[in-house]
């Protein structure tokens, strides 16, 4: 499995996960509401998924609210990222 | 009526038995007593043209005498007997013949080699009767295929049994044959002659007796009495006294004048049928053709997908349709849980709020797909158990080996769908209870709760299971639906016509205007439905997907689609050599009788097959399918004006109607006895007359058959 490493873009303006993978950057943010971006950056995940299994990991030393977020968050989506690569293998989706 | 081929009045041999010898006086008198109604004289060779003449000055009226001959013949140093019967109306000329080839050589002493037979006697009429098989001194088939080698038409040699039996299996062997009662004692010739072949027909000549030789290859049967007739009683005209018919198991052949009431009594004809269980239909040239036949402009097919391989997908696009857009948790709730201390002990404690919920959708898959294969099992172990014939077919020892396979199999599964139900349960309980106690939790301290998913999951199954509907719907549609291929005829010089029907599904772009849908009249739903879903196909991944469903739903009628055989295009046509073709009236006519007649069934009732048909056709084609239905014993119906059918087939039975000053008469005969006697009367009319004059073409087919009819 992958490991995909992802950060914490903190600025002024607006906060965001960016999950950095080889040929394309998703991000979800910290600071809005906005579930259209938020369903692209799923959908992206899919995408993904699709070609390799893998997991995010967050490299972030700053242990402020966006971190325990962020950390709880990852979590939570790893573990629901593991059971849809497992639909799809199921479902003969994987390239 | 009887008939005798093989008498003799004379004992010429010296084996001959004296009992053999007759006067003309008595011979009358015996064959009068008789229900032997033709005989031919056929003593050793020798014909005794004086008493031959005797007899006939003699016989009554009725009798019919052949002159004949009982020849020794030889071929390949084998000797056998050969009858050769003359038409009376040759007799000089046959006694002539024999004058000169028998040359004054006693009876005992000549024999002639078999392969100068036919070119002695080739100038006049006459039927070849050789012994056959166990008929003593027999001749061989090497000899007969000489004999027929040399003759013009080889439907005048028969082959000559011992008994009616004998004659019955060279018959169903496609043999001609016939049996005559070879008389030893004239004493016993009454009680002989009972066993002797019936004409079933009154053939009243020589030349009419060549007809029925004509008639099939296996004629004799009519003598052994194979077919059948039925009276039947019809009532076509309304208000006019029933009709009372003879129908054989034959060629009826129903003629006269246009507007004589053909149709009416073929209807009728029908109905009789019908009524009595025997199904009939009339078959009319001007109602019939192909295109309604073949129905081109069919409006409803029966199309079943599974004979393509190709899935309906009802159940993919009934999901498509009601799909909904999974919830997904808001950033938001994680940023409120954090922002906030929990200050309760008590509530930090509770770390049942940290564990992830368990995915009950793949529990809930498992349990359903675990139970599924454990009814399977016990549905095919039920239909295995129930029938006793399985058992038998199977042998005990496999049957019970099977039967114990599958009991552990059944077994194994109930362990298995109690362990998916027992994980899915408590997957249930365990998500329920870490979100009650998150609730309680958020609710005693004020922090609100933290949620319990990111929504991927949920979002990514929907996606996902929308993916693989959109992809087995997209799939199926780009699979080819098989054509139907239905032969049609083979037009010989042109090639084999066929009626394919070709189906295509509508993808969305296709405008052809000779394809018609399989379910519906309207093409805008089907064309934009099919155009919604490919687009679907291709955005499942993407955000805007359900304002793309949204437009698919909004498609007039788009709810009448409800598995892709409503997107299904069909066009029927006909096709020669691969390429469309429009058959023309004339050869939709052509098929369309042929198949007709190539139809099997017991009744055959057919009105004016000639019409928009060649002479060549009729002749070629119909004509010889006609005998070879009449040799099967099917009864065939034809109201006609064409002198190819109604005189080429040689029907047993002609149906004439004829409009006088008197009002319409039904007249019933046939070519054998050369008379058509009216019905319920006494009148009666010449047969080849009303043929000639009535029939179209009558007179040239009369003039080929001049031999048999006499020149007209």
């Amino acid at each position: 499995m992958e490991a995909i490493k992802s950060v914490i873009i903190r600025s002024e303006e607006k906060t965001f996960l960016q999950i950095n993978f080889p040929e394309k950057e998703i991000t979800i943010a910290l600071t809005s509401d906005d579930t259209i971006s938020l369903k692209n950056s799923f959908n992206e995940l899919i995408i993904q998924l699709k070609k390799r299994k893998f997991e995010i990991v967050l490299e972030d030393t700053r242990e402020d609210l966006y971190f325990h977020v962020c950390k709880e968050y990852l979590r939570q989506l790893n573990s629901e990222i593991s059971n849809i690569y497992g639909q799809m293998r199921t479902f003969g989706i994987i390239k | 009526m009887k008939i005798d081929i093989h008498i003799h009045t004379r004992k010429t041999k010296r084996g001959d038995a004296h009992t053999r010898e007759i006067t003309p006086k008595k011979f009358c008198e015996i064959i009068s007593n008789s229900d032997v109604g033709i005989c031919a004289i056929t003593n050793h060779n020798l014909f005794d043209i004086d008493q031959f003449n005797e007899i006939l000055a003699l016989k009554a009226e009725h009798l019919q005498i052949w002159p004949g001959v009982e020849l020794d013949i030889i071929h390949e140093n084998k000797r056998g007997h050969l009858i050769v019967i003359s038409n009376p109306k040759q007799v000089e000329a046959f006694n002539e013949i024999l004058l000169k080839l028998i040359n004054s050589e006693s009876p005992d002493k000549f024999v002639i080699d078999i392969s100068k037979i036919s070119y002695a006697f080739n100038d006049i009429d006459v039927i070849y009767i050789a012994h056959y098989y166990n008929k003593k001194p027999n001749i061989g088939d090497a000899a007969i295929d000489v004999l027929i080698s040399g003759i013009k038409n080889s439907n005048r040699v028969i082959k000559e049994a011992t008994d009616s039996i004998s004659a019955g299996i060279f018959v169903s062997h496609g043999h001609n044959s016939i049996y005559g009662s070879d008389v030893q004692d004239w004493d016993s010739y009454l009680k002989i002659s009972n066993g002797l072949p019936e004409l079933r027909l009154p053939v009243e000549s020589f030349e009419q007796f060549c007809l029925l030789l004509d008639k099939n290859e296996s004629t004799i049967q009519t003598l052994l009495a194979s077919k059948n007739k039925s009276h039947i009683k019809l009532t076509p005209f309304k208000g006019e006294p029933p009709i009372e018919i003879d129908i054989w198991d034959d060629v009826n052949i129903l003629f006269g004048s246009k507007g004589t009431g053909k149709t009416e009594i073929l209807k009728s004809i029908c109905k009789h049928y019908n009524d009595k269980g025997i199904k009939a239909n009339l078959f009319e040239s001007n109602s019939e053709n192909l295109i309604k036949k073949y129905d081109l402009s069919a409006s409803k097919l029966e199309l079943d997908l599974l004979d393509s391989d190709i899935s309906d997908c009802k159940e993919e696009i009934s999901f498509i349709r009601n799909a909904e857009e999974a919830e997904i948790a808001n950033l938001t709730s994680y940023r409120e849980h954090y922002s906030k201390q929990e200050s309760s002990k008590i509530a930090q404690k509770l770390l049942i709020r940290e564990i992830l919920p368990i995915d009950e959708n793949r529990l809930s898959s498992t349990l359903t797909d675990t139970t599924n294969l454990r009814k399977e099992f016990d549905n095919f172990i039920n239909e295995l158990n129930r029938n006793e014939f399985n058992k038998t077919i199977l042998g005990e020892s496999l049957f019970n080996e099977l039967n114990e396979a599958l009991n552990k199999a059944q077994n194994h599964l109930s362990d298995k769908t109690y362990d998916a139900f027992k994980n899915f349960k408590s997957a249930r309980l365990i998500n329920f209870t870490i979100k009650c106690f998150s609730l309680e939790v958020s609710k005693k301290t004020g922090v609100p709760k933290k949620p319990q998913s990111t929504g991927f999951l949920e979002y990514g199954s929907n996606r996902i299971k929308l993916d693989l509907a959109l992809q087995k719907v997209v799939t199926n549609l780009k699979k080819p639906i098989k054509k139907w291929t239905e032969f049609v005829w083979d037009f010989e010089n042109k090639g084999k016509l066929f009626c394919v029907t070709d189906f295509k599904f509508q993808n969305g772009i296709i405008s052809d205007g000779e394809f018609k849908h399989l379910s519906s009249n309207t093409k805008s739903p089907e064309k934009e439905f099919s155009k919604c879903i490919n687009i679907l196909a291709e955005k499942v991944y993407q955000a805007d997907f359900f304002a793309a469903l949204s437009e698919l739903l909004k498609v007039d009628d788009s709810a009448k689609i409800k598995s892709i055989k409503d997107l299904v295009l069909f066009k029927r046509f006909f096709e020669l050599n691969h390429i469309e073709y429009k058959p023309s009236n004339g050869e939709s006519s052509m098929v369309l009788l042929a198949k007709e007649l190539k139809e099997d069934k017991d009744v055959y009732l057919v009105d004016e097959p000639e019409k928009s048909l060649g002479n060549d056709f009729i002749s070629d084609f119909i004509v010889p399918i006609l005998k070879d239905l009449a040799k099967s014993g099917k009864r065939i119906v034809i109201a006609t004006h064409d002198a190819n059918i109604a005189v080429r087939t040689l029907p047993y039975n002609s149906i004439y109607r004829e409009h006088t000053h008197e009002g319409y008469k039904t007249y019933q005969g046939n070519p054998f006895s050369n008379r058509l006697k009216i019905i319920n009367g006494v009148d009666s009319l010449d047969w080849k007359e009303k043929s000639m004059t009535t029939l179209e073409g009558g007179r040239n087919a009369f003039g080929e058959r001049k031999g048999i009819y006499g020149s007209n």
